[in-house]
């Protein structure tokens, strides 16, 4: 029996890249809209400005949202992380916390709409977990 | 095409081996344009250090090296604009307070200074931030949260 050969007219040894930039483009849209869906969540929050503060360190925080009240709504939703917490909850939740990980900073980020009403229990949680201090996030303005 | 065949140097030019770095190249663009679009929409954040002082004995040190402590406490009645009032005394608006406690550094013969902001509730938030701006523009560096009593 004659063995077929085949011949190819494509030359050996180019490498196919269609694969590659296609998982790459996946992956992008997927970053994309998961960076997206992110931003929204945050740009909620209208931070106060401030001409004046110090830039984000490196060293880790536990971020504490206060999202702006929607109408009919009597207090502000608090979320630690993406987490959302109850005010009642909010001084467990930091220290357990802070117990995983001692030495964490505290990042106050509160919708530049809402009376000190809406942020004294925070402060006030934060103050009987024991921390010394909390960082008040703000829009660096001109 | 014999791809065994002897070829001139424009030849092997043309057949062009090796990975087609093009696509690459775009997807490395639109990483980057879409990290600056992003740093830029977003906008960087600034921190204000807000101490959370709470009610304990003195420690005992020299009383001549004691800091001096300011309360400035923020009131809003109704529609009113926010007035700061400092250590009881006349309320003024909150522009008025950075003048004020530039007056009292100058005054304050090297002592440190610490601000205990106490805000009332009916203050939005966005004024507290802006005295702790007014303090930290004035060259105090200590400044904390109080509850009003």
């Amino acid at each position: 029996m004659r063995r077929r050969i085949l011949h190819t007219q494509q030359p050996v040894g180019k490498i196919n890249v269609t694969p590659l930039i296609d998982v790459v483009m996946c992956l992008i849209v997927f970053y994309l809209i998961v960076g997206k869906l992110a931003a929204d969540r945050q740009a909620r929050i209208q931070l106060p400005d401030a001409g004046i503060g110090a830039p984000e360190g490196s060293e880790r925080a536990i971020v504490i949202n206060i999202m702006p009240l929607d109408p009919g709504q009597a207090r502000p939703r608090i979320l630690v992380g993406d987490m959302p917490v109850a005010e009642a909850d909010l001084e467990n939740v930091l220290k357990a916390q802070l117990a995983a990980t001692p030495g964490l900073n505290i990042q106050l980020r509160a919708d530049r709409s809402l009376d000190y009403g809406a942020i004294a229990p925070v402060i006030e949680a934060c103050r009987r977990t024991g921390l010394a201090s909390v960082r008040l996030a703000t829009e660096r303005s001109p | 095409m014999n791809p065994l065949r002897r070829r001139n140097a424009r030849a092997v030019w043309d057949l062009h081996y090796g990975p087609n770095m093009t696509p690459m190249v775009d997807v490395v663009m639109v990483i980057l344009i879409f990290f600056m679009a992003s740093a830029s929409v977003l906008g960087p954040e600034w921190f204000l250090k807000s101490a959370l002082p709470r009610a304990q004995a003195a420690p005992m040190i020299d009383p001549a090296k004691q800091p001096l402590r300011l309360r400035i406490e923020l009131r809003k009645e109704g529609a009113s604009p926010t007035v700061a009032s400092i250590d009881g005394g006349e309320p003024m608006p909150l522009a008025a307070v950075h003048a004020r406690l530039v007056d009292r550094l100058a005054t304050a013969d090297g002592a440190e200074i610490i601000i205990l902001v106490a805000p009332q509730n009916s203050v939005p938030y966005d004024e507290v931030v802006r005295l702790h701006e007014l303090c930290f523009r004035a060259g105090i560096r200590k400044v904390g949260l109080i509850e009003v009593k």
